[in-house]
C-alpha cells in the first residue's frame, strides 16, 4: 500500500467539472469529493450524465466529447487533461476504472495472466518477468479468483461472469490506486454474483485503503455499499446525501419520486409505485431555472427562472468529521416532507 | 468455463468435418469441371485428327482417348489420372500436360506470392495508419481503396508498363519476362527466381527478378490490397469501440499501443481467412497481367487452350484451381484455429 | 417429476396447466435447460417465475408460446392441449395467448405508427374493420399513449413508451394469459414503476392474467401472487408472495433474498453469500444446487439424491407452499440482530483483508 496520504488531503476532488459533446454540455458543473478510503456513490437514470463523469475523470471520453470546465485533484496533484502522457502516468496507478460489462471489458484473444501484466508493466517496466508473474498470482488470489497458476493462462471466453469482474477489479487494483472508479460494475451480473463483487469491493476498500467511487443506477446498492450518495439529473449533482439517511431523509423532490418508485422491501402489496411523469429534458434544450421544474410535484413559478440554490440540508455531526454534509439543489428543499 | 473433458472430442470432430468439407468441395469441383467441359460444343477427337482425317481415324482417336466409354467411366479415369498426376496429353500439339503445368507453375506462384505480400502489407499499414489516425487520411483511404476495387487489372498493369516499365520512365524493367536476358537462371531449388537467387548467394539475381516482378505484382496486388485495406479498415474500427480498449487505455497504455496490441490483434484474425481467399484468388487469377507482361505462367498455358479447345490443360486447369482454393481456404481455417484462442484446441 | 397439484381443489380448473416440461439443448452431450418443470396458473392470478441467467425463464416464456418446441411435456389452457392444435385453432388459442419482451424495439416495426402497431393484431386476428378503431383508441388512452402519439413512429418513442405500445399491442387482444418476460428489465426505475402500475391496472381492469418472468425479486414481491423460484431448470420453490419473501425454505430462494441489495438501515436479513460459481448445467446426480449450498454441499443425501418438489411442512396450510430440499427452512435468511451464522466461505481463498502487497 502506498504511503497513507494525510486525512485531510482528499483522494480525490473534483471542481465545476464540464464535458462537452460538440455544442451540447452533457455533466454542467459537477463538484465531488472522495477520501481516501471512502465509498462515494453516483447514481441517476440514463442520460443523467453518470457515466460521463466516470469517463472525463479517467480522461477517456468517447471521440468528440471534452473536458470544457472544471478542476480535478488527484491525491493532491491537479490534473491536466490536455496533456496525454501525464494522463497514461496517471491512468491505472493513481485512478483507476472498473467498466459495466465484464464480457466485454477483457481482450477477448490475449491470456487472462497478459492482461493483468501489462496493467503491472505500463508502471513498473524494470519488473523482472517473475516478479511480474508471481504478483498478477497474488493479484487473482487476492480477487478470489482459485487455482491463480492456472486461471493466469486462460482466456476470457473461460471465465464466468462472475470471474472474468474479479479479473478486471485485479487489473484496476495492481498498482494500488488512490481512487477505483467502478462504472456499473455489477449490472451485468446475476445478483448472487453480484452480492459477492460488492463485498469484494468492500474487502479490497477495508485492506488496501482505495476509494471507490460507484457509478451505478441502483438506488439500493449505493445506499448499501457507499458512505455517501450523489444524486445527478439531467447533468447536475442535484443532492449529496449520507447514505444513511438517503432512504428517510431525501429532500430533493428528484431524490424523493425516485425512491418512491421503487418496489422496496416490506412496501404493501397492491399499493401503486409512484412514477414520474414525462421524460428527462434533452440536454440540448434544457428547460430555464431547474431542470426538473416541469416534473416536479413542487414546482413554484420560481423554480423556472434562474439557477436553483444549493440548500445544506443538515450540517454533519461532529462525529462524522465532515463527511456528512447533506445538501440539496433546489429553492423548496427544506420543504419537501421528509421521513 | 473451460470443459477440458469435451475439447479433445470436439476438436476431433470438428477436424472430421472440416475434412468431410474439403472431400465435398473438391468431388463437387471435379464434378462441374468434368460435366461443363463435355457440355461445350467441339470434339477434342475431331481437333486432334484434323478436318481431313476419316471418320476410322477418328473412331480410333475416340477410342484412345476413351471418349466412347460411358460418361461415368470417363469421370473415374478423369479421376483418377488427376489424383495420380497424369493430367494427359495436349490435344492440339502432344505436349505433357503436367509437365507443362509443372514447368510454369513456379513463375506464378511466384508473381502471386509476391502479389500477396504487398497486398497484405499495403492493407495493413494503409488501414492501420487511417484507423488509427482518422480525420482526413481515412477520407482519401477509403477513396483510394474504392477506385482500387473499381479498377480494371489489365488497365492498371497497362498504365503501370507505360508510365514506369520500358516504354515510358524506365524506372523498372517490363513487359520483359522474369529476367533480364543476359541473366541466367539460379539453380532450380524451388524455382521462385527470387528465393532460389538468395539461396545460391547471387544478390544480383534476387533483385533482377523482383525489379521484374514489380509491375506486375503490383498490378495484381491492387484489387486484394483494396479489399484487404477496406476490410481492415472497417474491422479496426469495430473493434477500437469495444470496451476493452478502453479498459485497455484505463491501465495507461498509450492510444498507439494500445491500437497496435489490441485493436489491430483482433482486427486481424477475422481477416485471416479472407487473406487464404486472396492468395488462391491470385494464384489461378493472373491470366491478364501475365498476358500483358509476357510472363511465362499457367495463365498463358490456360488463354491457349481455351482458344484451342484443349481438353486436357483446361480441365487440369480448373481442377488445380479448385484444389487451390480449397487447399488455401483450410489452410487460413487453420492458422486462425490455431491462434484464435477462442477456437484453439485446450490442451488442458 | 412428481406432478404437483397447487390446492387444485380448492381453486378449481387452472387457467394455464403446464406439465412436466422438459427441454434440452446440445446433440449428443446434451443439458436440460427444463427440467420437468410444472406450473399452474390461474385466471385473474399473477405467477412470478425468478431465477437468474441460465435457469430456464426465458426457455420456459418462449415454450408456453409455442415460439420453441418441447421435447416433452403439455400445456393446456382451459383444458385444452396446446400441441394437438392446428391451423385455425391454433391461430385463434395463439389470440388467448400473449407475449411482451423484454426489448420491444426489434418487433415494432419502425415504419408504422403507433396507432397502427396496435391496431396490427386486431387486424391478424381477423377483427372487423368498424370494431378497431374503437378498441385501439381505448387501449392506447389506457397506457397513455393517445392524442399526437398516436401518430408517432417507434424510433420517435422513449423506452417506456415503447414498452407500453407493446403492451397495448398485447392486450388488445383481450388475452387470457399474458407471458411477460423481463418487461421492466430494460426500463429506468422511475419508468419501471410506472409500466408495472400501467399492467396492474389494466389487470384490474380487463380481469388478465400474467406469468412475470423476471430476475427482479423486489418486483417480482410486489407485482405477483404466487412466485416460483427456477433453479437449472427445476421448481425449487413455490409460494405467494408474502410467504416466500418472509420465510423462504429453500436456501437458494434465501440467498437469492439476501443478495439483492437493500438500503442501508432498511436490511432485514443477514447476506447469504454462495459457494463457488454458477453451474452451467446440473450435475450428474443429486440436488443441482448441492455444489453452491450453504447447508447441503457437505451433505451425503444432497450429493446423491435429487429432491422433489413437495408441500412444505410446518408451514401454515392453505397456501400452497411448496419446496424441493432435504433440509427446507435449515437456512432462513438471520434477521439482522441476531447473531447470523459465519457466511460460508466460498470455495475461492477468502479475499485478502489486509494489503494485497
Amino acid at each position: 500500500m502506498s504511503a497513507a496520504p494525510s486525512p485531510a488531503l482528499p483522494a480525490l476532488s473534483v471542481e465545476g467539472l464540464r464535458v462537452a459533446y460538440g455544442d451540447v454540455e452533457v455533466v454542467r458543473g459537477v463538484d465531488l469529493v472522495v477520501r481516501p478510503g471512502e465509498k462515494v456513490g453516483v447514481v441517476g437514470e440514463s442520460g443523467c450524465g453518470k457515466s460521463t463523469v466516470a469517463l472525463a475523470l479517467m480522461g477517456l471520453l468517447a471521440a468528440g466529447g471534452s473536458v470544457t470546465g472544471g478542476a480535478v485533484t488527484v491525491s493532491g496533484s491537479r490534473v491536466d487533461y490536455h496533456d496525454e502522457r501525464a494522463l497514461d502516468r496517471m491512468r491505472g496507478s493513481q485512478l483507476s476504472l472498473v467498466f459495466q460489462d465484464p464480457l466485454t471489458s477483457l481482450d477477448p484473444v490475449k491470456s487472462i495472466g497478459s492482461q493483468i501484466a501489462e496493467a503491472l508493466r505500463r508502471h513498473s517496466p524494470r519488473m523482472s518477468r517473475a516478479a511480474v508473474r508471481a504478483r498478477c498470482a497474488e493479484l487473482l488470489t487476492a480477487v478470489g479468483v482459485p487455482e491463480p497458476e492456472r486461471r493466469l493462462r486462460q482466456y476470457p471466453h473461460e471465465f464466468s461472469g462472475g470471474m472474468r469482474q474479479r479479473a478486471l477489479i485485479a487489473v484496476a487494483v495492481a498498482n494500488d490506486p488512490a481512487v477505483l472508479i467502478a462504472d456499473e460494475p455489477t449490472t451485468a451480473l446475476d445478483v448472487t454474483t453480484q452480492a459477492q463483487v460488492v463485498d469484494l469491493l468492500d474487502s479490497l476498500v477495508d485492506g488496501l485503503g482505495v476509494a471507490v467511487v460507484l457509478v451505478t443506477h441502483d438506488i439500493g446498492l449505493v445506499s448499501e455499499f457507499c458512505d455517501r450518495v450523489l444524486v445527478m439529473y439531467a447533468g447536475r449533482v442535484v443532492e449529496e446525501v449520507p447514505s444513511d439517511v438517503l432512504f428517510g431523509g431525501a429532500a430533493h423532490p428528484y431524490t424523493r419520486a425516485l425512491l418512491e418508485s421503487l418496489p422496496v422491501p416490506g412496501r404493501p402489496r397492491g399499493e401503486d409505485l409512484a412514477w414520474i411523469p414525462g421524460a428527462p429534458p434533452p440536454l440540448s434544450a434544457l428547460p430555464p431555472g431547474c431542470s426538473f421544474a416541469p416534473r416536479c410535484a413542487w414546482a413554484q413559478p420560481e423554480c423556472s427562472v434562474g439557477t436553483p440554490p444549493r440548500v445544506v440540508v443538515s450540517e454533519p455531526s461532529v462525529a462524522a468529521l465532515g463527511t456528512a454534509l447533506h445538501t440539496a439543489e433546489c429553492r423548496r428543499a427544506l420543504e419537501v416532507p421528509r421521513g | 468455463m473451460s470443459r477440458p473433458t469435451s475439447s479433445t472430442s470436439a476438436a476431433l470432430k470438428r477436424g472430421a468435418g472440416a475434412l468431410l468439407g474439403v472431400l465435398a468441395t473438391l468431388l463437387l469441383a471435379s464434378v462441374v469441371s468434368f460435366v461443363v467441359l463435355r457440355a461445350v460444343p467441339g470434339d477434342p477427337a475431331r481437333l486432334i485428327v484434323g478436318p481431313l482425317a476419316t471418320p476410322d481415324v477418328l473412331a480410333g482417336v475416340r477410342t484412345q482417348l476413351g471418349l466412347d466409354d460411358p460418361l461415368w467411366l470417363q469421370y473415374l479415369h478423369y479421376l483418377r489420372d488427376f489424383a495420380t498426376l497424369q493430367w494427359g496429353y495436349s490435344y492440339s500439339n502432344g505436349a505433357d500436360v503436367t509437365a507443362v503445368i509443372a514447368a510454369r507453375l513456379p513463375a506464378t506462384l511466384e508473381l502471386a506470392l509476391w502479389a500477396f505480400l504487398f497486398a497484405v502489407v499495403g492493407a495493413v499499414v494503409v488501414a492501420t495508419l487511417a484507423s488509427y489516425r482518422g480525420g482526413a487520411l481515412a477520407g482519401v483511404a477509403k477513396v483510394v481503396s474504392l477506385v482500387g476495387l473499381g479498377t480494371p487489372q489489365f488497365w492498371v498493369a497497362l498504365v503501370l508498363v507505360l508510365v514506369l516499365g520500358s516504354s515510358g520512365l524506365g524506372v523498372l524493367p517490363g513487359p520483359s519476362g522474369r529476367l533480364t536476358s543476359f541473366l541466367e537462371p539460379p539453380p532450380h531449388v524451388t524455382g521462385l527466381y527470387t528465393v532460389d537467387g538468395l539461396l545460391a548467394g547471387q544478390p544480383i539475381v534476387f533483385s533482377d527478378a523482383l525489379a521484374h516482378l514489380a509491375l506486375p505484382a503490383i498490378s495484381l496486388a491492387l484489387i486484394p490490397g483494396a479489399f484487404l485495406t477496406r476490410l481492415l479498415t472497417a474491422n479496426q474500427a469495430d473493434v477500437a469501440r469495444a470496451p476493452f480498449v478502453t479498459v485497455v487505455r484505463s491501465k495507461g497504455v498509450s492510444r498507439w499501443a494500445a491500437h497496435r496490441r489490441h485493436v489491430l490483434h483482433n482486427a486481424l484474425l477475422p481477416s485471416l481467412a479472407s487473406a487464404g481467399l486472396v492468395l488462391a484468388s491470385l494464384i489461378t487469377g493472373s491470366v491478364l497481367v501475365e498476358s500483358v507482361f509476357n510472363w511465362p505462367g499457367i495463365g498463358q498455358v490456360l488463354v491457349q487452350g481455351v482458344q484451342r479447345q484443349d481438353f486436357a490443360v483446361v480441365q487440369a486447369f480448373v481442377l488445380l484451381s479448385a484444389v487451390l482454393y480449397v487447399a488455401a481456404n483450410t489452410a487460413a481455417d487453420a492458422v486462425v484455429a490455431l491462434v484464435d484462442p477462442r477456437l484453439r484446441v485446450s490442451t488442458r | 417429476m412428481a406432478e404437483v397439484e397447487p390446492s387444485e381443489a380448492a381453486a378449481g380448473a387452472p387457467l394455464l396447466r403446464v406439465r412436466d416440461l422438459r427441454r434440452s439443448y446440445g446433440g449428443p452431450r446434451s443439458y436440460a435447460v427444463l427440467d420437468g418443470l410444472s406450473l399452474d396458473v390461474r385466471r385473474g392470478e399473477t405467477v412470478g417465475v425468478v431465477g437468474e441467467s441460465g435457469c430456464g425463464k426465458s426457455t420456459l416464456a418462449r415454450a408456453l408460446v409455442r415460439l420453441d418446441p418441447v421435447d416433452h411435456g403439455t400445456v393446456e389452457l382451459d383444458g385444452v392441449d396446446l400441441a394437438s392444435l392446428r391451423g385455425a385453432a391454433l391461430r385463434r388459442e395463439r389470440r388467448r395467448f400473449q407475449m411482451v419482451f423484454q426489448d420491444p424495439f426489434g418487433s415494432l416495426d419502425p415504419r408504422m405508427t403507433v396507432r397502427q402497431l396496435v391496431e396490427q393484431p386486431l387486424a391478424v386476428h381477423g377483427t372487423p374493420p368498424h370494431l378497431r378503431a374503437r378498441l385501439v383508441e381505448e387501449m392506447l388512452d389506457d397506457v397513455g399513449l393517445g392524442g399526437d402519439f398516436a401518430d408517432r413512429l417507434p424510433p420517435a418513442l422513449s423506452g417506456g413508451q415503447r414498452q407500453r405500445v407493446a403492451i397495448a399491442r398485447a392486450l388488445v387482444l383481450r388475452p387470457d394469459i399474458t407471458v411477460l418476460d423481463e418487461p421492466i428489465s430494460a426500463l429506468d426505475v422511475s419508468v419501471q414503476a410506472q409500466v408495472l402500475t400501467l399492467l396492474r391496472r389494466e389487470q384490474r381492469r380487463l380481469g388478465l392474467t400474467y406469468l412475470f418472468i423476471t430476475h427482479d425479486l423486489a418486483a417480482a414481491e410486489h407485482f405477483c401472487d404466487r412466485v416460483l423460484v427456477l433453479y437449472l431448470g427445476r421448481v425449487v420453490e413455490v409460494a405467494t408472495s408474502e410467504e416466500l419473501f418472509a420465510s423462504p425454505l429453500h436456501p437458494y430462494s434465501a440467498a437469492l433474498l439476501s443478495a439483492a441489495p437493500q438500503p442501508r438501515g432498511t436490511r432485514q436479513r443477514e447476506r447469504v453469500l454462495l459457494r463457488g460459481e454458477p453451474l452451467a448445467r446440473r450435475p450428474e446426480a443429486g440436488c443441482p444446487f448441492a455444489s453452491r449450498c450453504p447447508v447441503g454441499h457437505d451433505r451425503e443425501v444432497c450429493r446423491t439424491t435429487a429432491p422433489e418438489l413437495v408441500p412444505a411442512s410446518g408451514v401454515a396450510a392453505g397456501g400452497g407452499h411448496q419446496v424441493a430440499c432435504h433440509f427446507p427452512g435449515e437456512l432462513v435468511a438471520q434477521p439482522v440482530g441476531r447473531t447470523a451464522a459465519p457466511t460460508p466461505a466460498p470455495d475461492a481463498p477468502a479475499p485478502a483483508r489486509k494489503g494485497v502487497r
